[in-house]
């Protein structure tokens, strides 16, 4: 299992030059939503390798997250009460 | 200018002027005490003749920009007038600039005869040296009145500012004024539907032009229609039709009015000194702040999130009213610059791509060739925000949270509203037909002008009528319409997750896409990911 540590190094990968068969596809990870949160999470922090840089079929994607106390959660409230 | 010349009349107007606004005593400044005044002084001399009287009542001495003052000048340019009689130096002006110009050199060179009378001033008399000298300083004080009382008023409104009282002339649409405090604004549930309407569209991804289209022919009033029909007295010299309409320019100053969050802002224009009427605008680091000074009408979240759309560069064609799934947020990774939508036929199949602006325009400006499909985008990122959503989303707190919202019923008591303020508005036109109609038989108005109004307001019936009829289709439609809640939110509760990408997940979710090349790219979310949050368990 990952520290915190490391996990703060995966953030820094550069997705420019990084070989796309050595990253994990997101459309393989499979998610048990029944699980509580933060087992789901640790779940998809295992089955995808770094969740900062991976790929969707055949585009490389990294995430960039910024540094706020707004939630997933936050933002689909959000979503949802202007829809 | 023939000093002692005894034969010549001299063609007199006789100046007065009085203002509260720069503190002159009412009673023995009033128009009659300066009347009485001056014509008893006149009384025993016989040289001059009364041409004219000019009265600027309620007009600040600071500025010449006064209707009979300005009469009186064209006069003794005409030269149908060469002598001016006021009661004292400062019923001319308080500007002590100006009041010199005129008094000591335009008077003169004119040939122009002034006299002030409780400053034992008339230029017709030789005047001492002493007498030269003191008259400007006699200027300079009355100027110092003006300065005191602007110094005053100014220091005096700012503290209110600083207090979060608002100090406006009219509320901002939305509100009102409370009716226990003056100071302190409340919400206007009629107002504050609309205010709620224009943010939650421009996240859907509505353009301003397209809020203010949807606005006009839903037949809300604009916030300077509704003023008027609140029967306030509102004037501006801006308006350019006789019903002001929505714009995108009044939907773009409301999206951009952080009051709307509870936090008071004043303070956002001001003159440089009372004798400069002109307003300039003010730094941003400047304005007066008070936050939760009112209840919000609109979350900061939300008002956040449209000024990031609002900062975005997008563009709607001409025939559409929406923006395209992702204006705005793709940026080329090379250049920084925003990526343009292009559609590339092909066959008979058209594709969709989204290009480097900058690469377009110049070859040797941005190298990055970050061409890339909108399908297979659009796919991609709805896949990443769905493993997203299982991954870091609490799905029960969010579906307590859908069984809270209104449902359509209260979608059906907004439209009943609607048109209810609009029938209120019917009858204050048909009041008005009314009122003009008794107007043209007294003869207060002619009939040219009765003909000209009641057009207009048989005009303005007309659009309410329409506006009527438009509001109880979307009644009908929304009771005939057998799901109880909008779509987005049956399908968000049915599976859990999004089902398809629009604007409003993407507005909420995403805050931007860079284009690396066409197999890379960087995805900015707007939210925490909670992954060290685990680990630090």
């Amino acid at each position: 299992m990952l520290t915190a540590d490391e996990l703060r190094q995966l953030q820094k990968m550069d997705p420019v030059g990084t070989d796309p068969d050595s990253l994990v596809d997101i459309c393989s990870v499979k998610i048990n939503t029944a699980l509580p949160k933060e087992e789901r999470i640790a779940d998809f922090i295992r089955q995808i390798k770094n969740p900062y840089l991976f790929k969707c079929g055949d585009l490389v994607i990294q995430s960039v997250f910024p540094d706020t106390e707004v939630t997933l959660n936050d933002r689909l409230r959000q979503y949802l009460k202007n829809v | 200018m023939g000093l002692s010349d005894d034969i010549k009349k001299y063609k007199a107007a006789i100046y007065i002027r009085v203002s509260k606004d720069d503190g002159d005593k009412m009673e023995s400044n009033s128009i009659s005490n300066q009347r009485i005044l001056i014509r008893s002084f006149l009384q025993n001399k016989p040289d001059i003749e009364i041409c004219s009287e000019r009265v600027d009542d309620g007009y600040s001495g600071v500025s010449f920009d006064r209707p009979a003052v300005k009469a009186m000048l064209s006069d003794i340019r005409e030269g149908s007038v060469n002598c001016v009689i006021v009661k004292d130096l400062s019923r001319f002006g308080r500007n002590y600039i100006e009041t010199g110009r005129y008094i000591e050199q335009l008077f003169p060179f004119m040939g122009v005869r002034f006299i002030a009378i409780n400053d034992g001033f008339d230029s017709a008399c030789k005047q001492s040296q002493s007498d030269d000298m003191i008259i400007p300083f006699k200027n300079l004080i009355n100027d110092a009145y003006s300065r005191d009382i602007s110094v005053k008023v100014r220091s005096g409104q700012n503290i209110r500012r600083r207090r979060g009282d608002y100090i406006g002339a009219f509320p901002l649409y939305g509100y009102f004024r409370s009716e226990e405090n003056k100071y302190k604004l409340e919400i206007d549930p009629y107002a504050a539907m609309t205010v709620r309407d224009i943010f939650s569209w421009k996240i859907q991804g509505m353009s301003n032009q397209g809020i203010a289209k949807r606005l006009n022919t839903m037949g809300i009033l604009s916030p300077l229609e509704y003023k008027r029909m609140l029967g306030w007295a509102y004037s501006t010299s801006f308006q350019l039709q006789p019903v002001a309409k929505w714009s995108a320019a009044s939907v773009m100053r409301i999206l951009k009015n952080e009051i709307y969050t509870g936090t008071m802002i004043q303070g956002k224009e001001s003159s440089p000194n009372y004798k400069v009427k002109k307003r300039f605008k003010k730094p941003q680091t400047e304005w007066i702040k008070v936050a939760d000074t009112h209840e919000a009408i609109i979350s900061k979240d939300d008002f956040f999130l449209v000024k990031r759309l609002l900062a975005a560069d997008t563009r709607t064609s001409p025939d559409n009213d929406d923006l395209h799934l992702f204006s705005g947020l793709l940026k080329c990774a090379g250049c920084n610059h925003g990526m343009v939508r292009r559609p590339v036929k092909s066959g008979k199949k058209t594709y969709v791509y989204y290009m480097c602006r900058t690469q377009k325009e110049d070859k040797n400006k941005c190298s990055g060739k970050c061409r890339i499909g909108e399908i297979r985008l659009t796919a991609y990122v709805l896949k990443i925000l769905q493993k997203q959503i299982q991954t870091s989303c609490d799905m029960n707190e969010i579906m307590d949270y859908i069984n809270s919202l209104p449902l359509k019923q209260e979608e059906v008591k907004k439209t009943d509203l609607r048109i209810e303020k609009k029938q209120e508005e019917y009858s204050r036109c048909q009041k008005l037909m009314i009122e003009l109609y008794e107007d043209y038989k007294k003869g207060i108005i002619n009939r040219e002008n009765y003909v000209a109004w009641k057009s207009n307001y048989e005009e303005n019936c007309r659009q309410i009528e329409d506006a009527v009829q438009i509001l109880n289709q979307e009644r009908w439609d929304l009771i005939n319409n057998y799901e109880l809640q909008n779509r987005w939110i049956e399908e968000f509760k049915k599976n859990k997750n999004i089902k398809e990408l629009s604007r409003p997940v993407l507005a909420s979710l995403i805050e931007k896409i860079d284009v690396i090349d066409k197999h890379t790219i960087k995805v900015y979310f707007t939210f925490q990911p909670e992954y060290e949050k685990t680990y630090r368990r």
